[in-house]
């Protein structure tokens, strides 16, 4: 009310025909006067002090990813598992970082872990982590081995996992990362719990690894290089970012399932008439090579099909030990916060690498709107046809690649 | 908006509007005896009970982007004297569009120090979120009490940030607005001390600064050949923060402010600064206001400050200067037509083809009248073709020795970078007075002398974006100021050049007179449109107390 008896008064100073002020600093003088006479303080709006309290206390962060003390520990947990949260708590001290986590899902997935990171070693030209998980999936699909699968044989599987690993590794310069990964495995498969699908067992007796004579524990061994020239720190990214990988399993229980895995991840972002179209290309294999007489467990093998790969099919419709996915996408950026996109994908699984058949690969394609800021996607939206399994319509968090 | 805030915003607007309307005419005078005024005292009031404004940059963003945009003239800026300047106040101090100043002054800008050299930093904190760039807060340790912002740049963008800082500094400095003095130094991590004070704000709170939170920020940072690093060392002004400006209404806590500010004309004309560095980032979260003075006697000083991301700076944002973030209308057609459509723009100006420490600011697909900041605000929605004007003519008086000392300050090591920001900002100006000083009829300094010769300059002409006109038609009469009318008849004077011989029928016993200046030239019709000059008789001959400038039509 103050404001407004002010504002009245400074009113009538300009409209009142006696006391006009004898010079223009008197007349200003006057409005200020007439101002000061009641003053209000600031009022944000409650919206305005909620989103600036977000902002300066980093709510959202301290929520989701705190960097010490508790937090939410949202997802982490794979396709299909339903939504996922639980506590995690942090501790971060001079060089190293402690977290510590469980998340339960929908679908009673749930995992507990914790790492101890060393993420900055050597002036950050080096960095260092050891990780702890027990974790459980209740009802991960199965549709059968080979690109012959259909997705009339549905079927579902547990797995129970603990694993430790310690991975060490360099980045010499900001385009080059390097690492090397000891981990022990203890998976162990059993029947789903999806009742609305049959398990595994059912309709696939004779699935590699799934009921093993005596349980099969693994240590890997892997390492990992790649090359992001990408060459831009913020914004979706052009150039190439190509990364190798190499793992050896060595199966430490009934020496049946020891294997190597192979995995090439190259990915090209090509700018189109400036930066605000891209043609995102991606190649992505990943071949497991047995020992001679041994095999691969299915659990273990690749899969496609998923909101990451071949959209147009469900989640690990196709498995087998070689997955070979070709993606392609025209972006092109609608204003800051929205892009758009078209896409093309093509993939197919194997058990050797000479069994790839052109007329077996899957194909899809779509078009969607991503939303987002720079690096970061937050929410995609898109429309899948032509995998020959019924239009997809998805909602995702994060990007494809 | 409440009933209550309208109206006072209306009986805002209304007191403010006498200080212009048309140049200052009152309901009983148009000019008072200190006209024009030269400097608007907003410092007068205390404005001790103020407080810290706390502005969500999410609010600013949405806010402005959504808010309604202005249909129709906005009127005249209200804070303008009657000469249509911006008079010195709180917010703006005349300086090189008043007076000359050095290549060296303008290189020195706010700097209170000539050189800063410490021998040893004290770091006294984080920097907190704001910005990309990384840093931490220190002092000088022979000098703790003063404090300062240090920046690094960017490990893949060495100079770019830093570049940024300096140049826009010293020309905001020099153009007139309040700015905080900021150094290049070379910092050597090894001289550097962490305060057993020290602290620093993350997500899970306050907490004590570590070496790890200054490995962290050398750890990103680009590094000289002698393994220092070169940062920006801003210095934090004195007062109490009062947080920062919006770019419309007023402060309802500080007496002195009674201009909306989406009608003040140096928040309007920034427009045209902002295109000319490519000062996209043009928003409150990068402007403060500081409560400075003396106990009893407190005003709020308003700064510009963060020139980081200037010239381009974030060069992924490719929308800088061409578009805002959330464009309305065409959005929706970008999306459908697959954004197959190609701007010119879009293909100008590519940061890859650039060294690292240029960003994008081309003068290739450059229009000063198209160019947009991240997202709008209602003082550049307001900016109309005078304030533009105004604001061109300082840019101007920018010769390209001083943008080459300018940008030479930011001390590139590769002598190509300052080439071509030197060379891009050089050319950004001449389109800028291209653009806005034909945009009116472009009379300015006019002088009637005790003789009755009167002279006057036009502002395109003499920036060498215009040939002279035909001929200019000048309408002398005698004026009253009490009545705020022309008395008796006019006098018709056709002019070849800028000025001419004033009748001595209108002059003689006259207080004040007018003449309004019309300005014939065939590639300028608009220049049509007359520009009223006023001047008051004094003991030794005329001075010019009003201008007032009609806008043509479209």
């Amino acid at each position: 009310m103050g404001g407004l008896v002010a504002s009245l008064a400074s009113l009538l100073i300009v409209t009142a025909p006696a006391a006009q002020p004898a010079t223009r600093s008197a007349l200003l003088e006057g409005q200020r006067a007439a101002k000061a006479a009641a003053l209000h303080p600031l009022e944000p709006p409650k919206l305005q002090r909620i989103l600036f309290r977000m902002e300066d206390e980093y709510l959202v962060q301290r929520v989701l990813n705190a960097p010490r003390g508790a937090f939410v520990w949202f997802g982490g947990l794979p396709t299909g598992s339903g939504l996922a949260a639980g506590p995690a708590y942090r501790y971060t001290g001079q060089a190293a970082t402690t977290t510590i986590w469980g998340t339960l899902s929908t679908h009673r997935y749930w995992e507990i872990g914790g790492t101890l990171a060393f993420p900055r070693l050597a002036s950050g030209r080096a960095f260092a982590e050891v990780a702890l998980r027990r974790r459980e999936f209740t009802q991960e699909d199965f549709f059968g081995l080979g690109p012959a699968s259909t997705p009339d044989t549905e079927a579902n599987f547990a797995l129970r996992e603990t694993t430790v690993s310690a991975t060490a590794g360099v980045a010499p310069a900001w385009w080059l990362r390097a690492s090397g990964t000891v981990e022990y495995r203890s998976p162990r498969p059993g029947p789903g719990r999806d009742p609305d699908e049959p398990s595994v067992e059912a309709l696939f007796p004779d699935l590699p690894g799934f009921t093993p004579a005596e349980p099969v524990d693994y240590v890997r061994v892997g390492a990992r290089v790649a090359l992001n020239a990408t060459g831009r720190p913020f914004g979706s990214p052009l150039g190439g970012l190509h990364a190798v990988g190499y793992d050896r399993y060595a199966d430490l229980g009934p020496g049946i399932f020891s294997f190597n895995r192979w995995e090439a991840d190259l990915r090209q972002y090509v700018p189109v008439a400036g930066l605000t179209r891209t043609l995102a290309l991606r190649a992505h294999y990943v071949s497991l090579v047995p020992d001679a007489g041994h095999d691969v467990p299915f659990y273990l093998q690749p899969t496609l099909g998923g909101p990451d790969s071949l959209r147009g099919l469900a989640a690990y419709r196709l498995r087998d030990r070689n997955a070979l996915l070709l993606q392609s996408e025209y972006r092109w950026d609608v204003n800051a916060f929205v892009g758009g996109v078209l896409f093309y994908e093509t993939g197919s699984v194997a058990r050797r690498p000479r069994d790839f058949r052109i007329k077996e690969f899957t194909q899809d394609y779509g078009a969607g709107v991503r939303f987002g800021f720079l690096t970061t996607v937050s929410l995609r939206i898109e429309a899948v046809f032509g995998a020959g399994e019924g239009t997809v319509f998805m909602f995702r968090f994060g990007n494809v690649f | 908006m409440s009933s209550e805030r309208r109206l006072s915003l209306v009986a805002c607007l209304a007191a403010a509007a006498s200080f212009v309307a048309a140049g200052g005419r009152t309901a009983d005078q148009r000019f008072y005896p200190d006209d024009p005024l030269r400097v608007d005292r907003d410092t007068v009031h205390d404005a001790s009970a103020s407080t810290e404004q706390r502005l969500s940059e999410a609010v600013d963003l949405f806010e402005n982007s959504l808010a309604p945009r202005p249909t129709g003239d906005p009127g005249r800026a209200l804070n303008v004297n009657t000469l249509d300047e911006a008079p010195d106040s709180s917010w703006f101090t005349n300086r090189i569009g008043q007076r000359p100043m050095s290549v060296e002054e303008i290189v020195r800008g706010p700097d209170t120090l000539g050189r800063l050299e410490v021998a040893e930093w004290v770091v006294t904190g984080g920097k907190g979120p704001a910005g990309f760039q990384p840093g931490f807060r220190a002092a000088d340790a022979r000098f703790p009490g003063q404090q300062f912002q240090l920046e690094v740049d960017l490990e893949r963008h060495a100079e770019l940030a830093s570049g940024a800082e300096i140049i826009g500094t010293a020309f905001y400095h020099a153009i007139g607005y309040n700015v905080v003095d900021i150094y290049l130094v070379d910092v050597d991590p090894s001289k550097i001390r962490i305060a057993d004070t020290a602290t620093e704000r993350d997500a899970s709170g306050r907490r004590a600064y570590t070496q790890r939170d200054l490995d962290l920020v050398f750890e990103q940072a680009a590094r000289n050949p002698d393994g220092t690093y070169r940062m920006t060392a801003g210095r934090f002004v004195e007062g109490d923060p009062r947080g920062p400006f919006k770019h419309f209404g007023t402060r309802p806590d500080d007496p002195n402010d009674i201009f909306p500010h989406e009608h003040r004309r140096e928040l309007r004309g920034n427009r045209v600064f902002c295109a000319w560095l490519n000062h996209d980032d043009s928003r409150a979260p990068n402007t403060l206001d500081m409560l400075v003075g003396p106990d009893g006697g407190k005003w709020i000083k308003h700064y510009m400050f963060d020139f980081g991301s200037i010239l381009g700076s974030s060069p992924e944002r490719w929308w800088s200067g061409q578009a805002y973030m959330l464009e309305r209308g065409g959005s929706l057609w970008s999306l459908l037509s697959l954004g197959l459509p190609v701007r010119h723009w879009q293909r100008v100006n590519d940061p890859r083809r650039l060294p690292m420490a240029v960003g994008r600011l081309g003068s290739e697909g450059f229009d000063p009248a198209t160019w947009k900041p991240e997202y709008p605000n209602r003082a550049f929605d307001n900016m109309r073709a005078d304030d533009a004007f105004w604001a061109a003519r300082i840019v101007s008086r920018f010769s390209d020795d001083a943008i080459r000392a300018v940008v030479a300050k930011a001390k590139y090591r590769d002598p190509l970078v300052t080439d071509y920001i030197a060379s891009a900002l050089i050319e950004r100006r001449n389109r800028i007075r291209q653009t806005w000083l034909t945009v009116v009829n472009p009379i300015v300094e006019p002088m009637l002398a005790a003789d009755g010769s009167f002279t006057f300059e036009n502002a395109a002409v003499a920036a060498g974006v215009a040939t002279a006109p035909a001929e200019y038609r000048l309408s002398w009469s005698r004026f009253d100021n009490v009545a705020d009318a022309r008395v008796g008849a006019s006098h018709d004077v056709m002019s070849a050049g800028a000025g001419s011989i004033a009748p001595e029928a209108v002059l003689r016993g006259s207080a004040f007179v007018t003449v309004a200046i019309e300005t014939r030239h065939p590639g300028f019709p608009r220049w049509a449109a007359p520009v009223h000059v006023y001047f008051r008789r004094t003991s030794t001959g005329w001075e010019a107390v009003g201008i007032d400038r009609q806008l043509p039509e479209g």
